[in-house]
């Protein structure tokens, strides 16, 4: 359109239409300047530095091998008779703190994109990782070029077999923060890069805790005050424990509200699944039953899902969609739970959240310890799929290393979470905040 | 005590027909006298130290960190027409240099057990590994316990899904000098441990590094291959990433067609083919014939195709270097993807998976084949353990001819390892049988 001069020296009689035309006309060379704007910023963002910063709270300083946990040699499940067996699956354990290494990738334009990796435990395994094998193949490169840098850096040991662990926790991390940077760039937030929205707030649930069965049922009825309508509680021992009946109080009381979610964090073996399984297909609200198994058991998980009414549910402990793949093939799962954090970043969950969508599978984004960054980046990727039908950290925003790190919050109501409109992951650091839980000199 | 160590000397050189001076190695430990009562005691051989060490050869001015290199992000495999497609399977490397992860644990009685990690880029993500994570769950533990470590170690982080990767391989490390220790603690060779030997050197294969294009290349390597199989090698391995009517392809063929029918050719492709064309591949090779085994020839995340390749190719199909655990070779063999599985004793998990990994082949009637690729004596003799006493192993890798010549063998030892054109012979020391040289070591450690 050509915009009719409005200092032209003819004379001219405006019509309230010519008004209008110009109005518009000058609207649309403002859009036409921001897209230029836009496109400049499309310039390549050649990446300058990647840095690992390691996060932990309660900040005190510690040598990072002495919380470390984990049960004795030889200890045992604790049930009766054949359920006392050896424990094959609590993990090390970081005593009384919470830790994750953020990624800080700076391009030389100034520009800076964070990511995060799920590390709870020894993180300066995955900081090594970004400094001795991602950062020197990621500076000077285009950080636009996400895949092809995903490809990158999974290629790095692929034929050596690094397909799960801290590899791609730290594949993660980067992926993250080369996404906050797009959307940084464009001035658009990651879920819009991601294809848009399907729901304006994404459902969540949380983990209940509680020594006493009471104690247990009033932290599910918080959750049910707080909006949710899911709750999940861990689940790990067999026959000779009061274990089973807490499950069943919870899902009596939420049975008006919704389900109970159990974990067993892979604590059983196959034939002990199906019976502990078939006690919560009597239960009839149980929402899903989750890692029953152990990763290394994936092949049985079919037989488990077969056998139960209950959905069965894994994936937080796999790590790229070949083991998704897998599993899905065999039928293994009515639900997948991946870890943005963990399962190779948005770009490798993204892919897993449609390799499930065409095998008509849920999915929901394992949420663990961590900041706000990794709930935000999880919910990014779940309200921009189809099939995510509920999401994990309903507490992470209240806590420690949630919005009391950033700038604006990010807003969670009536057990939803909203995600920011602000580009990239819209998460603004209070500067102050994240270096009182920084550890210096890692 | 002069009983005792009569009675450790004469099981020693009963036990191996040609034991490398055995009653002084037994000597020089006994010269240690904290480490003659841990020999005498009964223990607990409580683990005191665990020191992760990073040896690079030539040790440059590169930083601590190391270099790495790797493709560039889009990079082509360079065939014709469909066979040039995105790359997705040449990995990191560290040019011009070597580099491993050695693993020192010391007890609290003075013995010293050496491990080792494969790590040939970015040693120090196992390093790191073990000090921040395995060292806490393992110092002040008996180191007697071996089965029962490796499971503390594995259990770490298993429900977090770390099953592959610098973490199995640091399990590896920590797993080798554990084996070392025991040994050392009885007084006789790991292999004795094992079981015993099945015999007392295994054959070896020589491997040719990297790919070659260019006939010149490929006559060079010819060349060697056949003086090498001259020397004594029954098997020769050659790279084939290429397709058909490729370089790589024709120097294969023409090696096959001269070793024949002395010698025979392996070909390994380090996952560099999709199904279709490893079928085609497996096709062109099964025509060329005298052909042992061809290997790798998918990604390991396309293991759940492996068997299909198994029975559209005659040819025997290998795989295993880029697995870790037993879970993922029990996946493997119960479909039948491989003939023959090549696990890396420095990566699958040590001694202790890998023997589990030799016994699961072994029910499924499949060969292996230690994977030895870059790294120093830990890594190697370890391999020749564990190969001499199991049943289904078939031989032993070796890089680029023999490895003890180069700046991380026989170069870093008291005592060499006894390894010729064709074959190893597994050493009658008390444990690994590994001495290092301290003074040679500290000039190739860089962290």
């Amino acid at each position: 359109m050509s915009i009719p001069s409005l200092s032209s020296h003819q004379p001219r009689r405006w019509t309230r239409r010519d008004l209008l035309d110009v109005s518009r006309a000058r609207k649309a060379q403002g859009a036409a300047r921001e897209r230029q704007e836009r496109s400049d910023a499309l310039r390549p963002l050649t990446i300058a530095r990647v840095e690992p910063v390691i996060i932990r709270n309660p900040p005190r300083p510690i040598a990072f091998d002495e919380p470390l946990e984990l049960p004795p040699v030889g200890d045992l499940t604790g049930g009766v008779g054949l359920w006392n067996r050896l424990d094959h699956a609590s993990p090390t354990r970081f005593k009384e703190f919470e830790q994750a290494v953020l990624v800080k990738i700076t391009t030389d334009q100034g520009l800076v994109g964070w990511g995060e990796c799920h590390s709870p435990s020894a993180p300066r395994m995955h900081q090594r990782v970004i400094t001795d094998l991602f950062a020197p193949l990621l500076r000077g490169q285009d950080a636009r070029r996400i895949n092809g840098l995903w490809e990158r850096l999974f290629t790095t040991e692929r034929v050596r077999g690094y397909l799960t662990g801290a590899q791609f926790e730290a594949l993660a991390g980067v992926d993250l923060a080369l996404w906050d940077l797009l959307g940084k760039a464009l001035g658009l937030p990651v879920h819009q890069l991601l294809g848009g929205t399907y729901r304006p707030a994404q459902p969540l649930y949380r983990g209940i805790g509680g020594s006493t069965t009471g104690e247990l049922v009033a932290d599910a009825k918080a959750a049910v005050v707080s909006g949710m309508h899911v709750v999940k509680m861990s689940y790990r021992k067999g026959k000779g424990t009061e274990d089973f009946d807490r499950v069943a109080a919870v899902a009596e009381f939420m049975k008006p509200h919704g389900q109970v979610a159990v974990d067993s964090l892979g604590a059983f073996k196959l034939y002990e699944a199906v019976q502990v399984g078939r006690r919560f297909d009597r239960l009839g609200n149980v929402g899903w039953f989750e890692d029953a198994l152990l990763p290394d058991d994936q092949p049985a998980y079919p037989l488990l899902a077969e056998a139960l009414e209950t959905p069965v549910c894994s994936g937080e402990m796999l790590n790229n969609r070949f083991q998704i793949r897998d599993l899905l093939v065999s039928r293994g799962a009515d639900m997948v739970n991946p870890d943005v954090c963990r399962a190779g970043g948005i770009t490798e969950c993204q892919r897993i959240a449609a390799l499930a969508d065409a095998f008509n599978v849920l999915w929901s984004p394992h949420v663990s310890t961590g900041t706000v960054l990794y709930f935000t980046a999880s919910l990014h990727l779940a309200l921009a799929t189809p099939n995510c039908v509920i999401m994990e950290g309903g507490q992470k925003v209240d806590g420690p290393l949630g919005n009391a790190l950033i700038q604006t919050p990010i807003r969670v109501e009536k057990g939803t979470a909203i995600a920011p409109d602000r580009p990239g992951f819209g998460i603004e650091w209070n500067e102050a905040a994240l270096a009182r839980v920084t550890v210096k000199d890692a | 005590m002069r009983r005792r160590r009569f009675l450790a000397c004469s099981a020693l050189a009963a036990g191996a027909a040609v034991a490398s001076r055995p009653c002084e190695a037994i000597g020089r430990l006994e010269a240690q006298p904290d480490v003659a009562r841990a020999l005498r005691g009964t223990g607990p051989l409580t683990i005191k130290a665990i020191d992760p060490i990073v040896i690079r050869a030539p040790r440059d001015g590169a930083p601590p960190e190391g270099p790495v290199s790797l493709g560039a992000v889009g990079s082509t495999t360079g065939g014709q027409g469909v066979w040039n497609r995105l790359d997705h399977a040449s990995p990191s490397r560290t040019p011009g240099v070597e580099q491993a992860t050695l693993v020192k644990i010391t007890t609290s009685q003075g013995l010293i057990g050496w491990g080792e990690c494969h790590a040939p880029v970015a040693p120090r993500m196992q390093s790191r590994i073990i000090a921040d994570l395995f060292r806490p769950l393992l110092v002040g533990q008996d180191a007697r316990q071996v089965e029962a470590l490796w499971q503390r170690m594995y259990r770490s982080e298993r429900v977090r899904g770390y099953s592959t990767g610098a973490h199995l391989e640091a399990i590896a490390g920590i797993d080798l000098a554990l084996w070392d220790l025991l040994g050392k603690f009885a007084g006789v060779p790991v292999y004795q441990l094992l079981g015993g030997a099945y015999r007392t050197r295994i054959p070896t294969y020589a491997t040719f590094s990297g790919t070659y294009t260019g006939r010149d290349q490929g006559k060079v390597v010819s060349e060697q291959a056949r003086k090498m199989a001259a020397s004594g090698f029954t098997v020769l391995k050659l790279a084939l990433r290429q397709g058909p009517g490729s370089d790589e392809l024709e120097t294969v063929k023409a090696l096959a067609e001269a070793l024949a029918p002395n010698a025979q050719v392996a070909v390994d492709a380090l996952g560099a083919f999709t199904l279709n064309e490893a079928v085609r591949m497996g096709h062109e090779l099964d025509r060329i014939g005298n052909i042992a085994w061809f290997e790798d020839a998918l990604v390991p995340d396309d293991l759940p195709r492996y068997p299909e390749l198994a029975r559209a190719v005659d040819t025997a199909i290998c795989t295993g270097e880029m697995l870790s655990t037993r879970y993922q070779f029990r996946d493997l063999l119960m479909q039948r993807g491989a003939d023959m599985v090549n696990p890396d004793v420095g990566r699958a998990g040590g001694i202790t998976e890998c023997r589990r990994i030799a016994w699961i082949a072994d029910a499924f009637g499949a060969l292996w084949a230690p994977h030895v690729s870059t790294g120093s004596a830990p890594y190697m003799a370890a391999s020749i353990h564990l190969a001499v006493s199991s049943p289904n192993c078939a031989m032993m890798e070796v890089y680029d001819g023999n490895k003890q010549d180069g700046p991380f063998g026989n170069a870093l030892l008291q005592e060499p390892l006894d390894m010729g054109p064709g074959y190893a012979r597994v050493p009658e020391r008390p444990g690994l049988g590994v001495n290092f040289d301290e003074r040679a070591l500290a000039k190739v450690t860089v962290a």
